[in-house]
Protein backbone atom coordinates (compact mmCIF):
# COMPACT_ATOMS: atom_id res chain seq x y z
CA UNK A 1 0.00 0.00 0.00
CA UNK A 2 2.66 2.32 1.16
CA UNK A 3 4.93 1.50 -2.24
CA UNK A 4 2.34 2.86 -4.43
CA UNK A 5 -0.54 5.43 -2.88
CA UNK A 6 2.05 8.54 -2.70
CA UNK A 7 2.10 8.58 -5.99
CA UNK A 8 -1.74 9.61 -6.51
CA UNK A 9 -0.64 12.68 -4.72
CA UNK A 10 1.66 13.81 -6.93
CA UNK A 11 0.50 16.09 -9.59
CA UNK A 12 1.35 14.40 -12.96
CA UNK A 13 1.51 11.02 -11.21
CA UNK A 14 -2.19 10.25 -11.06
CA UNK A 15 -2.03 8.05 -14.39
CA UNK A 16 1.44 6.05 -13.10
CA UNK A 17 -0.89 5.68 -10.03
CA UNK A 18 -3.73 4.13 -11.37
CA UNK A 19 -1.53 2.11 -13.49
CA UNK A 20 -0.08 0.44 -11.19
CA UNK A 21 -3.07 0.13 -9.21
CA UNK A 22 -5.17 -1.37 -11.72
CA UNK A 23 -1.87 -4.16 -12.38
CA UNK A 24 -1.23 -5.33 -9.17
CA UNK A 25 -5.64 -5.78 -9.04
CA UNK A 26 -5.62 -7.52 -12.23
CA UNK A 27 -2.48 -9.56 -11.73
CA UNK A 28 -4.14 -10.82 -8.32
CA UNK A 29 -7.27 -11.74 -9.25
CA UNK A 30 -5.63 -13.89 -11.64
CA UNK A 31 -4.02 -15.67 -9.31
CA UNK A 32 -6.45 -15.92 -6.57
CA UNK A 33 -9.15 -16.95 -9.19
CA UNK A 34 -6.66 -19.76 -10.34
CA UNK A 35 -6.23 -20.73 -6.72
CA UNK A 36 -9.99 -20.51 -5.74
CA UNK A 37 -10.93 -22.22 -8.86
CA UNK A 38 -8.41 -25.08 -7.56
CA UNK A 39 -9.32 -25.41 -4.03
CA UNK A 40 -12.80 -25.74 -5.66
CA UNK A 41 -12.08 -28.39 -7.65
CA UNK A 42 -10.31 -30.48 -5.06
CA UNK A 43 -13.58 -30.45 -2.69
CA UNK A 44 -15.30 -31.60 -6.44
CA UNK A 45 -13.43 -34.38 -6.04
CA UNK A 46 -12.62 -35.35 -2.45
CA UNK A 47 -15.50 -34.34 -0.48
CA UNK A 48 -18.62 -36.72 -1.25
CA UNK A 49 -21.91 -34.85 -1.93
CA UNK A 50 -23.32 -37.02 0.46
CA UNK A 51 -20.62 -35.29 2.99
CA UNK A 52 -21.62 -31.89 2.47
CA UNK A 53 -22.80 -31.43 5.45
CA UNK A 54 -20.01 -32.93 7.08
CA UNK A 55 -17.76 -30.57 4.87
CA UNK A 56 -19.71 -27.58 6.80
CA UNK A 57 -19.36 -28.69 10.55
CA UNK A 58 -15.74 -29.52 9.93
CA UNK A 59 -15.02 -25.52 8.72
CA UNK A 60 -17.50 -24.24 11.41
CA UNK A 61 -14.64 -26.62 14.09
CA UNK A 62 -11.78 -25.06 11.89
CA UNK A 63 -13.16 -22.07 12.19
CA UNK A 64 -13.36 -21.96 15.84
CA UNK A 65 -9.51 -23.51 16.00
CA UNK A 66 -8.70 -20.01 13.90
CA UNK A 67 -10.40 -18.04 16.44
CA UNK A 68 -8.40 -19.38 19.16
CA UNK A 69 -5.03 -18.95 17.29
CA UNK A 70 -6.22 -15.56 15.69
CA UNK A 71 -6.89 -14.27 19.52
CA UNK A 72 -3.70 -15.69 20.74
CA UNK A 73 -5.54 -18.36 22.95
CA UNK A 74 -3.59 -21.05 21.14
CA UNK A 75 -0.65 -21.27 19.40
CA UNK A 76 -0.33 -22.83 15.63
CA UNK A 77 1.72 -22.20 13.10
CA UNK A 78 0.14 -20.87 10.22
CA UNK A 79 1.33 -18.02 8.78
CA UNK A 80 2.17 -19.20 5.22
CA UNK A 81 5.84 -18.67 3.68
CA UNK A 82 8.02 -16.91 5.74
CA UNK A 83 8.59 -14.31 2.35
CA UNK A 84 7.54 -11.05 0.99
CA UNK A 85 7.00 -10.06 -1.90
CA UNK A 86 10.00 -8.83 -4.07
CA UNK A 87 10.31 -4.97 -4.10
CA UNK A 88 13.05 -5.27 -6.04
CA UNK A 89 10.56 -6.03 -9.08
CA UNK A 90 9.57 -2.41 -9.37
CA UNK A 91 13.28 -1.43 -10.78
CA UNK A 92 13.65 -4.61 -12.71
CA UNK A 93 10.45 -4.40 -14.72
CA UNK A 94 9.20 -1.08 -14.39
CA UNK A 95 6.52 0.06 -12.03
CA UNK A 96 3.52 -1.09 -14.14
CA UNK A 97 4.78 -4.61 -14.62
CA UNK A 98 6.14 -4.52 -11.12
CA UNK A 99 2.96 -4.47 -9.69
CA UNK A 100 1.74 -7.15 -11.62
CA UNK A 101 3.93 -9.27 -10.87
CA UNK A 102 3.70 -8.10 -7.07
CA UNK A 103 -0.31 -8.70 -7.28
CA UNK A 104 0.26 -12.00 -9.34
CA UNK A 105 2.78 -13.08 -5.90
CA UNK A 106 0.37 -11.64 -3.57
CA UNK A 107 -2.64 -13.17 -4.94
CA UNK A 108 -1.17 -16.46 -4.37
CA UNK A 109 -2.04 -16.03 -1.28
CA UNK A 110 0.05 -18.30 0.77
CA UNK A 111 2.73 -17.92 -1.00
CA UNK A 112 4.18 -14.89 1.16
CA UNK A 113 3.67 -14.28 5.38
CA UNK A 114 -0.19 -14.74 6.17
CA UNK A 115 -0.98 -12.09 9.28
CA UNK A 116 -4.09 -14.16 10.27
CA UNK A 117 -5.23 -17.52 9.59
CA UNK A 118 -7.95 -16.39 7.54
CA UNK A 119 -6.85 -17.52 4.25
CA UNK A 120 -7.06 -20.99 5.61
CA UNK A 121 -10.72 -20.63 6.44
CA UNK A 122 -11.29 -19.19 2.67
CA UNK A 123 -9.26 -22.37 1.35
CA UNK A 124 -11.41 -24.89 3.32
CA UNK A 125 -14.71 -23.02 2.25
CA UNK A 126 -13.82 -22.67 -1.60
CA UNK A 127 -13.24 -27.03 -0.64
CA UNK A 128 -16.62 -26.67 0.46
CA UNK A 129 -18.25 -25.03 -2.19
CA UNK A 130 -18.03 -28.13 -4.15
CA UNK A 131 -17.45 -25.88 -7.06
CA UNK A 132 -14.56 -24.59 -8.96
CA UNK A 133 -16.46 -21.51 -9.77
CA UNK A 134 -17.83 -20.42 -6.78
CA UNK A 135 -14.34 -21.16 -4.82
CA UNK A 136 -13.23 -19.21 -7.36
CA UNK A 137 -15.24 -16.00 -6.42
CA UNK A 138 -14.68 -16.70 -3.03
CA UNK A 139 -10.99 -16.11 -3.72
CA UNK A 140 -12.08 -13.23 -5.65
CA UNK A 141 -13.88 -11.49 -3.11
CA UNK A 142 -11.04 -12.11 -0.37
CA UNK A 143 -8.55 -10.56 -2.68
CA UNK A 144 -10.54 -7.97 -3.46
CA UNK A 145 -11.30 -7.30 0.24
CA UNK A 146 -7.01 -7.28 0.21
CA UNK A 147 -6.45 -5.01 -2.48
CA UNK A 148 -9.33 -2.70 -1.42
CA UNK A 149 -6.32 -0.69 0.64
CA UNK A 150 -4.75 0.23 -2.01
CA UNK A 151 -7.68 2.23 -4.01
CA UNK A 152 -8.97 3.51 -0.70
CA UNK A 153 -5.87 5.19 0.71
CA UNK A 154 -5.29 7.68 -1.06
CA UNK A 155 -8.83 9.15 0.28
CA UNK A 156 -7.21 8.90 3.58
CA UNK A 157 -4.19 10.97 3.05
CA UNK A 158 -4.25 15.23 1.67
CA UNK A 159 -0.50 14.96 0.73
CA UNK A 160 2.38 12.42 -0.08
CA UNK A 161 3.94 13.84 2.87
CA UNK A 162 0.90 12.26 5.18
CA UNK A 163 1.35 8.74 3.70
CA UNK A 164 3.73 7.59 6.29
CA UNK A 165 1.79 8.60 9.01
CA UNK A 166 -1.56 6.95 7.35
CA UNK A 167 0.64 4.18 7.83
CA UNK A 168 1.66 4.48 11.13
CA UNK A 169 -2.50 5.11 11.86
CA UNK A 170 -3.45 2.04 10.59
CA UNK A 171 -0.54 -0.35 12.42
CA UNK A 172 -1.90 1.99 15.63
CA UNK A 173 -5.00 0.47 15.43
CA UNK A 174 -4.48 -3.17 14.65
CA UNK A 175 -6.28 -4.41 17.99
CA UNK A 176 -9.13 -3.54 15.59
CA UNK A 177 -8.33 -5.32 12.45
CA UNK A 178 -7.89 -8.50 14.62
CA UNK A 179 -11.35 -7.81 16.21
CA UNK A 180 -12.54 -7.35 12.61
CA UNK A 181 -11.12 -10.61 11.68
CA UNK A 182 -12.18 -12.93 14.70
CA UNK A 183 -15.45 -11.18 13.73
CA UNK A 184 -15.25 -12.49 10.47
CA UNK A 185 -14.64 -15.81 11.28
CA UNK A 186 -17.84 -15.84 13.73
CA UNK A 187 -20.01 -15.05 11.10
CA UNK A 188 -18.27 -18.18 9.15
CA UNK A 189 -19.17 -20.83 11.78
CA UNK A 190 -23.04 -18.88 11.97
CA UNK A 191 -23.05 -19.50 8.29
CA UNK A 192 -21.88 -22.96 8.06
CA UNK A 193 -24.70 -23.31 10.50
CA UNK A 194 -27.03 -22.05 8.40
CA UNK A 195 -25.79 -24.09 5.63
CA UNK A 196 -26.20 -27.38 7.73
CA UNK A 197 -29.39 -26.23 9.03
CA UNK A 198 -28.26 -25.88 12.30
CA UNK A 199 -28.57 -22.19 13.08
CA UNK B 1 -9.00 25.97 5.90
CA UNK B 2 -6.04 24.28 7.69
CA UNK B 3 -8.28 23.47 10.45
CA UNK B 4 -10.90 21.88 7.92
CA UNK B 5 -8.75 19.71 6.28
CA UNK B 6 -7.40 19.00 9.57
CA UNK B 7 -10.84 17.68 10.92
CA UNK B 8 -11.31 15.73 7.49
CA UNK B 9 -8.29 13.68 7.82
CA UNK B 10 -9.11 11.64 10.57
CA UNK B 11 -12.77 11.24 9.02
CA UNK B 12 -11.03 10.01 5.68
CA UNK B 13 -8.79 7.66 7.39
CA UNK B 14 -11.78 5.71 8.84
CA UNK B 15 -12.80 5.02 5.83
CA UNK B 16 -10.79 1.95 5.59
CA UNK B 17 -11.84 0.70 8.64
CA UNK B 18 -15.87 1.25 8.27
CA UNK B 19 -15.41 -1.30 4.74
CA UNK B 20 -15.15 -4.32 6.58
CA UNK B 21 -18.24 -3.67 8.95
CA UNK B 22 -20.15 -2.34 6.74
CA UNK B 23 -19.47 -6.14 4.85
CA UNK B 24 -19.95 -8.20 8.27
CA UNK B 25 -23.33 -5.77 8.70
CA UNK B 26 -24.68 -7.28 5.20
CA UNK B 27 -23.34 -10.77 5.89
CA UNK B 28 -25.79 -12.37 7.91
CA UNK B 29 -29.07 -10.94 5.98
CA UNK B 30 -27.11 -12.29 3.21
CA UNK B 31 -26.32 -15.57 4.60
CA UNK B 32 -30.62 -16.28 4.88
CA UNK B 33 -30.86 -15.60 0.90
CA UNK B 34 -27.69 -17.28 -0.35
CA UNK B 35 -25.10 -18.92 1.91
CA UNK B 36 -22.00 -18.60 -1.26
CA UNK B 37 -22.90 -15.08 -1.90
CA UNK B 38 -22.33 -14.49 2.34
CA UNK B 39 -19.12 -16.58 2.42
CA UNK B 40 -17.50 -14.18 -0.17
CA UNK B 41 -18.94 -11.61 2.05
CA UNK B 42 -16.87 -12.93 4.56
CA UNK B 43 -13.66 -13.55 2.58
CA UNK B 44 -13.61 -9.92 1.56
CA UNK B 45 -13.41 -9.01 5.44
CA UNK B 46 -10.77 -11.62 5.72
CA UNK B 47 -9.09 -10.64 3.34
CA UNK B 48 -9.10 -6.60 4.29
CA UNK B 49 -7.56 -8.18 7.61
CA UNK B 50 -4.71 -9.12 5.99
CA UNK B 51 -3.86 -5.20 6.14
CA UNK B 52 -1.91 -6.31 8.92
CA UNK B 53 0.70 -8.38 6.91
CA UNK B 54 4.09 -7.57 7.97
Amino acid sequence: MGAMTPLVKVAGYRDLWLRKAFAYTIGGAVTSASIGATFGLVGQFVIPDAESRVSWIGLAILSLIAVGRDTGLMRLPINGLRRQTDGGWRHAFGPTVGSFLWGLDLGLVFSTRLAYSGPWLVAAAACVSHSPLTGSAIFLAYWTGRASSVWVEPLMSTSVREAPAVLSWINERLSYVRLVNVAGIGMLVIIAGLATGGV
Amino acid sequence: MAALAQCRTPVRRWTLLIIPTVLLGITLPLARLDVAAATCSVAAVLGWAQLASP
